[in-house]
Formats: structure tokens, C-alpha cells, sequence
């Protein structure tokens, strides 16, 4: 049988490509930055496809539909819940990747699954998402083109066959170029991949993810209209007093995020134990409460940037706006809950311009000489909620300080998002994101503890504490320490803390009640001289090694140098497995 | 297993002469053929008197134990020593040691060797036996009052570590297989 024409194609592509790479002996980290420019590239191109996308949705949903059926006012209660109606078959065929937002599953996958994301992810999402968000869905399109930066990111990676972490650095490289090409924000698209999807700094993944949001920064501004990515006005910071309002905005920014989260997360929850109908057909439920919503404040529906200035130039009074706060939460995790495709990054930016809009008047009320104007509390407030809602201060803060194109906003911005984000870190210990992967049962913290067994050395989790004594100490006292002791083993030591020997209690265990063999036997003749030792600087992998062929529950640490065996410190066996089980669970659910 | 089956018929000594305790180990090892139980005999009793130094093992009642683990032991062996005198051991009861019992064995087998140590305290302890030892007349009478030592030495867990096959059974006294 002949393999199919495009395979060949893609092969022979990849084959030369290769051969390129391979005559001009490109180093790890130059090639990954080449390919960090294509995914760049491809990211921002499939950002403006995926806006375009969203705008044809719109043309369709918000113009075409009612010009055929007349115009009437109250259609707008419908096209969310119509706009459903055409999710249905996505959610349907493919519920993991149609459903919600994309920036968990993105997360798990550099998590879980080595980056890997499935090729058809970036087509699901970008449709699913554009007609939620085209037919009036209350959700943002910043987790979406994440997500489908992302899969691009896997996508060519799976291509040149790179695994492992430059995997995981590719996916990260496509949701900084997806974030950033969208926002026109490149350096919060790199704080955000890193801080976000991947989870780690480190300088080996930064300098593709740089390179990768440049790239798309640069493609979206050549190619899409000027307007389209949010521009805020700039900024000034009146009286440096102001800051101790703006910590009181972060603090209530704070407690708006953790209000949002569970709101999210009630709705799916709501949705998933106790919705009448079939899960591809909730989201039409969804669009119904929100099209009701957006009956009386159309500012909800959709993705539009417009509320938020208008909100930032003070065109709102402030009953409009609280009602506008709640109103964007409750919709918001209706559209989300129910199953529409949507992110959750422009409801956060929404939510926190509105709830800056209102604190920015009521301080003015107070202290008119002080706090001059409300718009500056919008700004800050939007970067303060995102910050904390997904527990990314550095990236939120960027976003603002790259949105305004101001300097001085970065006082009032860092002094809020930080604060913002310590509110919601000890309200909840879970992000908006990181949540709904704890409801799918996936603690992401610890699955990024992923080749924590070869990363991690013995030095870093062995336990100081070791319980030691002198060789000659006589066999009843050796006992007693045994009988009193919290562990199973005694290490016996020279004069000079070198390590001789291990006394395990189950060896003694026969004589412990007899006191025949005192002064006959010390601890020197009771321990076992063949001692298996750890050094400090073997990696967990190795120790977990030996612990496999020793029937010890612990291992000594020793920094054994020139002859001497000096005890340092004792690492457990169950302390091993526990940090084992969560590489094996990883595993286990890779290969599921 | 038990007790004197690690005590050969060739390693008692009914009289011996040295009366301080390390002149007396050098003694003991002299007189004694060793070959099959130990490797280096002078190596062995260097072991032995590094032991004794760290501290005594006369343990009161007028015996001792001198005893160590050393790879020089093939296998564990109990050598006997009777002083009519009585030798001067640093006991702790300052008593003058007459019984001695010098004990090795391999590191491989201490928890073994434990059990023998403990077991040959029991056995010392009981006036009778002690007595008996006194007032034996020749080296089969000594024999015949450690044959009284009828306790296995093996836990279940220990006999499980070491079998028959590792030490296999030896008539009391004669260190020969039956």
C-alpha cells in the first residue's frame, strides 16, 4: 500500500529541515530558538485567524441572524443560547477539548504529558471558542488562543520529534506567542507562559519563549488593524498616598478573585451534578441566563474591550458598575460552568476595571485631594484581579504596565497585584486555573515535581537529625535508646562522628529483656558493619536504587572524603516513596 | 544448635599458668590448635586483646568472656580455659577471673554470636554448672557439663539466617559431623 502523498510530504520537509540543522552543527539551545521563530510565526498568524474567526462569529451571530428575522429587542436573549446550539456537536465529539477554558488542560499537558497535545485541539478550540464568544458567551479570548498557541507549539515540536523539555519549552513558546500576539503584550506573554503554563523560571526556557513572543508580537502588529488589542489610556499617579489606596483596591481585588473562582467552579459543579439535559446541550442553558443578562446590560456579552475603557474614562455611575461586577461573575461562570469555550483572563480584566472604577469613586468622595480620579483604580484593578485570580502577580503587573505604556503606573500596579494575590492565596491555596484541575482529581504542584527524583539531590531532602552513639556504648543503654527512641535504627560512631556501623532494632529485638550481655556486649558488636551509605550529592534517583536491594528503612548520608565517613544526616524510605508515587501516578496517567 | 557444639574437644584447657589476663589470652591461643576454626591465630588474639582493652569482660562471678567478631574466625568457636588460681581480669566485682570462655566468630554471624554470648552467661551463671566445671576431672567432664547447655541457640527468625547447611550439626566437644 502507498503511504499517502501529504506523509510524504511532511516527512521529506522534516528530513531536510533536519539535514539543515545537522550540516551547520546548531547547538540545543540555537535550534530551539529557530524553531521558538516558527512557532512565533505560526502563533501570531493563528492569533489573527482565531480574531478574525471571532469577529466573523460576531458578523454572523449579532448582525446577519437578526437581520433575517426582523431585529426584534429581545433576540439578544437568544443568540448566546443559540450560539450554543451550534457548540453542541464539538462538546459532543470532542468534550476535553471543546469545554471551558483551555490554560488547565495546556497545563496539564506540560505537566502530565510531556507537552503533548493533540494536532486537533487547535482547530476544536478555535472554532469552539469563536462561536461562544462570537454569539455573546461571557468569557475572554485570551485563554483560547493559550491554549491553540500552545498546540501549535506542541504541534511542531511533535514535528521535529523533540521531546521532554524542549518540549515543554516549544508549548510554552506558543501560549506566550498566542498571549502576547493577542494582548500586543509580549513581555506578560512571556511571564505568563513561564509563570502559568510552565511553572518555572528558568533560563533555559526563557530565551525561546522571549524570542517566540517577539515574533508573534511583531506578526500581529504588521498584520492585524490597529484598535483591536486593548489600549489603555496613560496613566499618572497624583499623590504617592494614593498607594495606600491602591493596597485597599488590591485587598478587595483580592476577595473579588476568590468570589470569581468559586463562582467558576460552582457553576461547573452546578452544571455537572444537577443539569436536566446532556452535557453537549448545557451550554444552551448557559446562554440563556447570560442572553437575559445581556438583555439589560449588553456591556457583559462577548469579548469587546469597549466596557473596560469606558469603565477606565469614567462613563459609568457606580451603581451601573457594581451591578456590572456582579452581573460579569454570574454570567461569566454561567458561559464557562455550563461548557461554552471561553478564557477566563478578560472576564478577571473586566471584573477588576469595574470594581477599580467603583473604589476609585469612593475614594474620591473621601479624599477628593488625594485620589483625584477613578480611571487609575480601573487600570490597576484589572491587573490586581487577573494577578490573583490566576496566581501570577509578575505577569499580571507586566500586562498592566505593557497595556497603559506608562511608568508610573508600576507602583500603584505592584503594590495592588501582590497584595490581590496574597488575599486569594489565603482565602483559597488554588488558582482559578489550578482548581479545576484539583476537580479532575490533578494536583498540578505536585505532578511538576516530575523528575524531581533526578533533579533533586539527597542533600536537599535528607533529615539532619540523626540519632547517633558512641561505639562503646554498653548494651543495655544501647537498648534503652532502642526501646525509647522514635526510629528502628541507631548508628553507631568513632571519636571522630565517622560513621561505623547501623544497630537495627528488629537484630536486637530477641535479647532486649535481658540484661545478661551487659558489659559483654556494646554497641560496636551489635551494629552491622556493611553499612549501604548515600552522599549528599547523589540524586534521589540513585538512592532509590540502593533502598531497592537493602531491606533498610533508611539510609545513612555521608560525606565520605579521603577515608573518613563522616554522618551527616539520614534519608527515609517513605519520605523516597512519597515523592516515587507521584512520578508513578504521572506515568501511570501518561499512559492512560 | 547449641552451645557445645561450637567448643571443640581440642580447645579446653584444664591448667593454665599466666595470672594477668592478657599474658593469659596470648596463652590460651598458644596452646591451642586452631587450624579449620581460625585463619591468623596471632591476628586473632591481636583482635582479641584490643577488645579486652576497651573493656573487661570478666563479668563477676569469677568468669570471663573474652570475646570478638573477626573475619579471622572461619566460623564460630568457643575456646575453654580452667585457672585453679584464679588470674587477675580487671573484673568487675574485682574477683579473680577462674573460668574463661574465649569466644569468635565471623561478622556475618552476629546475631549467632550474640545468642552464644548470651547463652554462655546463662550457662556460667547457674552455681552448679560453675561448680562442676571447677571439679571436672579431665576434659570429658568438662564436655559432659556443657552438654547440659541444651537450649537451642536459635530463635525461629535466626535459624531461618543460619541453617544447617551453613554450620552443619557436630557431635558436642569433637567438632567433627556425625
Amino acid at each position: 500500500m502507498k503511504p499517502p502523498a501529504k506523509d510524504q510530504i511532511v516527512r521529506s520537509l522534516r528530513n531536510q529541515l533536519l539535514d539543515f540543522f545537522r550540516r551547520y552543527k546548531l547547538s540545543d539551545q540555537t535550534f530551539l530558538i529557530i524553531v521558538a521563530v516558527i512557532v512565533g510565526f505560526l502563533g501570531g498568524l493563528g492569533s489573527i485567524f482565531f480574531e478574525k474567526l471571532i469577529e466573523l462569529g460576531q458578523h454572523f451571530f449579532f448582525e446577519i441572524v437578526p437581520h433575517i428575522v426582523g431585529n426584534p429587542k429581545w433576540l439578544i436573549i437568544l443568540i448566546p443560547a443559540f450560539g450554543a446550539v451550534f457548540l453542541a456537536p464539538l462538546i459532543y465529539f470532542f468534550p476535553a477539548e471543546a469545554k471551558s477554558d483551555g490554560v488547565p488542560s495546556t497545563m496539564e499537558a506540560v505537566a502530565l504529558r510531556g507537552g503533548i497535545i493533540k494536532v486537533r485541539t487547535f482547530s476544536t478550540r478555535m472554532l469552539a471558542s469563536a462561536i461562544t464568544l462570537g454569539s455573546g458567551g461571557s468569557a475572554g479570548k485570551e485563554g483560547p488562543i493559550i491554549q491553540i498557541g500552545a498546540s501549535i507549539g506542541s504541534a511542531v515540536g511533535q514535528f521535529f520529534k523533540v521531546s521532554g523539555e524542549r518540549m515543554r519549552v516549544l508549548v510554552g513558546c506558543g501560549a506566550a506567542a498566542g498571549l502576547a500576539a493577542i494582548f500586543n503584550a509580549p513581555i506578560a506573554g512571556v511571564l505568563f507562559a513561564l509563570e502559568v503554563v510552565l511553572g518555572e523560571f528558568s533560563v533555559h526556557s526563557f530565551s525561546p519563549i522571549v524570542i517566540s513572543s517577539v515574533v508573534a508580537t511583531a506578526v500581529s502588529r504588521a498584520w492585524l488593524v490597529e484598535g483591536s488589542a486593548l489600549k489603555l489610556p496613560p496613566y499618572t499617579l497624583f499623590s504617592y498616598w494614593e498607594i495606600a489606596f491602591y493596597a485597599l483596591l488590591g485587598i478587595a481585588a483580592g476577595i473579588v478573585s476568590v468570589c470569581f473562582t468559586k463562582a467558576l467552579h460552582g457553576a461547573e459543579k452546578l452544571f455537572h451534578r444537577h443539569a436536566p439535559v446532556k452535557t453537549h446541550w448545557q451550554p444552551i442553558i448557559g446562554g440563556l441566563v447570560v442572553g437575559m443578562i445581556g438583555f439589560f446590560f449588553p456591556q457583559i456579552l462577548g469579548c469587546a474591550y469597549t466596557p473596560i475603557l469606558e469603565a477606565i474614562q469614567g462613563n459609568f455611575l457606580w451603581n451601573t458598575l457594581l451591578a456590572l461586577l456582579v452581573l460579569k461573575i454570574i454570567a461569566t461562570a454561567f458561559t464557562l460552568g455550563s461548557g461554552g469555550s471561553g478564557g477566563i483572563l478578560y472576564p478577571c480584566l473586566f471584573m477588576g476595571a469595574t470594581l477599580g472604577a467603583i473604589l476609585g469613586y469612593a475614594f474620591n468622595m473621601l479624599a477628593p485631594g488625594i485620589a483625584p480620579s477613578a480611571g487609575g483604580y480601573a487600570l490597576v484593578g484589572m491587573g490586581a484581579v487577573l494577578g490573583a485570580a490566576v496566581q501570577a502577580p509578575m505577569a499580571a503587573i507586566m500586562m498592566g504596565f505593557e497595556l497603559t505604556n506608562s511608568y508610573t503606573v508600576i507602583l500603584p500596579l505592584m503594590t495592588a497585584c501582590v497584595l490581590a494575590t496574597m488575599v486569594h492565596r489565603r482565602l483559597m491555596s488554588h488558582s482559578i486555573y489550578t482548581q479545576s484541575l484539583v476537580d479532575q482529581g490533578i494536583d498540578i504542584s505536585a505532578a511538576r515535581e516530575m523528575g524531581v527524583l533526578t533533579t533533586l539531590t539527597v542533600r536537599d531532602v535528607m533529615n539532619r537529625e540523626v540519632p547517633k552513639i558512641p561505639s562503646n556504648m554498653p548494651y543495655s543503654e544501647v537498648v534503652m535508646l532502642c526501646l525509647k527512641g522514635q526510629g528502628n535504627y541507631l548508628y553507631t560512631i568513632d571519636e571522630e562522628d565517622n560513621l561505623e556501623g547501623v544497630i537495627s532494632f528488629q537484630d536486637i529485638k530477641e535479647f532486649v529483656y535481658d540484661d545478661q550481655l551487659n558489659g559483654l556486649v556494646f554497641a560496636r558488636d551489635m551494629a552491622n558493619r556493611d553499612v549501604v551509605y548515600v552522599t549528599p550529592d547523589e540524586t534521589l534517583a540513585s538512592s532509590l536504587n540502593k533502598f531497592s536491594y537493602i531491606d533498610m528503612e533508611e539510609l545513612p548520608v555521608v560525606a565520605s572524603d579521603d577515608g573518613f565517613r563522616r554522618l551527616l544526616g539520614i534519608i527515609t524510605r517513605s519520605e523516597l516513596m512519597k515523592i516515587y508515587r507521584k512520578e508513578m501516578l504521572k506515568r501511570v496517567m501518561i499512559e492512560s | 544448635m547449641q552451645l557445645g557444639q561450637f567448643l571443640d574437644k581440642k580447645h579446653v584447657i584444664l591448667d593454665i599458668q599466666k595470672l594477668e589476663r592478657l599474658d593469659c589470652l596470648e596463652e590460651i591461643l598458644e596452646r591451642v590448635a586452631t587450624d579449620g576454626y581460625l585463619r591468623n591465630k596471632m591476628k586473632a588474639l591481636d583482635e582479641l586483646i584490643e577488645r579486652e582493652q576497651l573493656a573487661t569482660t570478666a563479668i563477676g562471678g569469677g568468669m570471663a568472656i573474652p570475646h570478638v567478631f573477626t573475619d579471622e574466625a572461619r566460623r564460630p568457636l568457643i575456646i575453654m580455659a580452667r585457672s585453679e588460681e584464679g588470674v587477675t581480669f580487671e573484673s568487675l566485682d574485682g574477683k579473680p577471673v577462674h573460668i574463661i570462655f574465649v569466644a569468635m566468630a565471623p561478622r556475618k554471624d552476629k546475631d549467632l554470636f550474640i545468642n552464644i554470648l548470651y547463652h554462655l552467661v546463662r550457662f556460667l551463671k547457674v552455681k552448679e554448672n560453675f561448680q562442676d566445671i571447677m571439679e571436672a576431672k579431665d576434659i570429658d567432664g568438662v564436655l559432659e557439663v556443657i552438654a547440659r547447655a541444651k537450649d537451642n541457640l536459635l530463635s525461629e527468625k535466626l535459624k531461618r539466617l543460619v541453617n544447617d547447611e551453613v554450620y552443619p550439626y557436630r557431635i558436642p566437644g569433637t567438632g567433627v559431623s556425625p
